[in-house]
């Protein structure tokens, strides 16, 4: 199992990622700066959560735009599986790698607490496949831009290809997202860029650990 | 000669913008109870040199639907100033 975990400037999250993936699979990630442009052989590419080049622009703009992006676009057309968590999700959907885009939170503020997602019944991915539909997962959310947005078009074709991986629980959707949607993926189901955080419900000092059954499902998923 | 080119970023229409509809409750609550609409742009402003419009103009749209614009969430308008 060889996993890369994408650092930028601004990354915050990619430390926690690597313990979280260290203690999972026993084996030790590697870290892949932004500006090197050869990355191959991996399993899994990770693109960590964090505030990308300030946010400037908008939300994973610049980053999105950064040398180690031909590398990331070459792994997804050989059909590697990459994980884009909170800011990792905005860089993916501004490569376009995903469809959508995340703007404002709805409120207008930092959201920072614990949520259910639940797992949605998708097309076939190492992501979700493992869990039953309707699982629910305790996984902390922090975000400003986690308002899922896509237009009523695309909507309808998330639907229909079973791309929708993850909700936030009717009546519990923090941040205006379309569809309570936390999390999608790509049409070959290999992409997955989701909002919550599950690297932070990993260990026992954690709030939960159902971010742990998350890692360990993709990464049995992966080697299967 | 210097070519500036203003280019005018705002959100769809059809994207609730948050941001927007905070400023126009505020302006709302203020006494301004006439607006209708209430636009928030971004603007950027490049100065070329040694370029001819048609390739200022050019860039300037590469530029955009490259990088400095979402065309998911976001439409823009492209201007252009001639300075000697």
């Amino acid at each position: 199992m060889r996993v890369a975990i994408v650092v930028f400037p601004g990354s915050n999250c990619d430390r926690d990622i690597f313990e979280a993936i260290k203690f999972i699979s026993k084996k030790l990630p590697k870290f892949i700066w932004h500006k090197e442009t050869n990355i191959e052989n991996f399993d899994l590419i990770v693109i960590p959560g964090g505030f990308t080049f300030g946010d400037y622009l908008r939300c994973g703009a610049l980053a999105s735009n950064s040398p180690v992006i031909k590398s990331i676009r070459d792994h997804a057309s050989r059909g590697g599986a990459i994980l884009g968590i909170c800011n990792g999700f905005q860089i993916l959907t501004e490569t376009k790698l995903l469809p959508g885009t995340l703007i404002k939170n709805s409120v207008l503020k930092f959201l920072c607490h614990d949520l259910n997602v639940i797992v949605q019944n998708t097309l076939p991915s190492p992501f979700t496949w493992g869990f039953k539909p309707n699982t629910k997962l305790n996984i902390p959310i922090a975000h400003n831009e986690g308002n899922y947005y896509v237009n009523g078009n695309e909507l309808k074709k998330l639907i229909f290809n079973g791309q929708i991986a993850f909700k936030y629980e009717e009546n519990f959707n923090p941040n205006g997202s379309v569809e309570n949607i936390a999390g999608v993926l790509s049409e070959n189901g290999r992409i997955l860029g989701m909002m919550p955080h599950p690297e932070r419900s990993v260990f026992s000092h954690h709030n939960s650990l159902d971010g742990r059954l998350f890692f360990q499902n993709l990464i049995e998923q992966l080697l299967s | 000669m210097i070519i500036d080119v203003i280019i005018d970023i705002f959100p769809k229409k059809e994207v609730l913008n948050p941001e927007t509809e905070a400023i126009k409750k505020t302006l709302s609550n203020l006494g301004y109870k006439n607006i209708d609409e209430l636009i928030l742009s971004k603007q950027i402003k490049l100065s070329f040199k040694n370029l001819n419009e048609e390739d200022c103009l050019y860039q300037s749209k590469l530029m955009c639907n490259q990088i400095l614009v979402n065309t998911n969430i976001q439409d823009y308008e492209i201007s252009l100033l001639k300075k000697d």
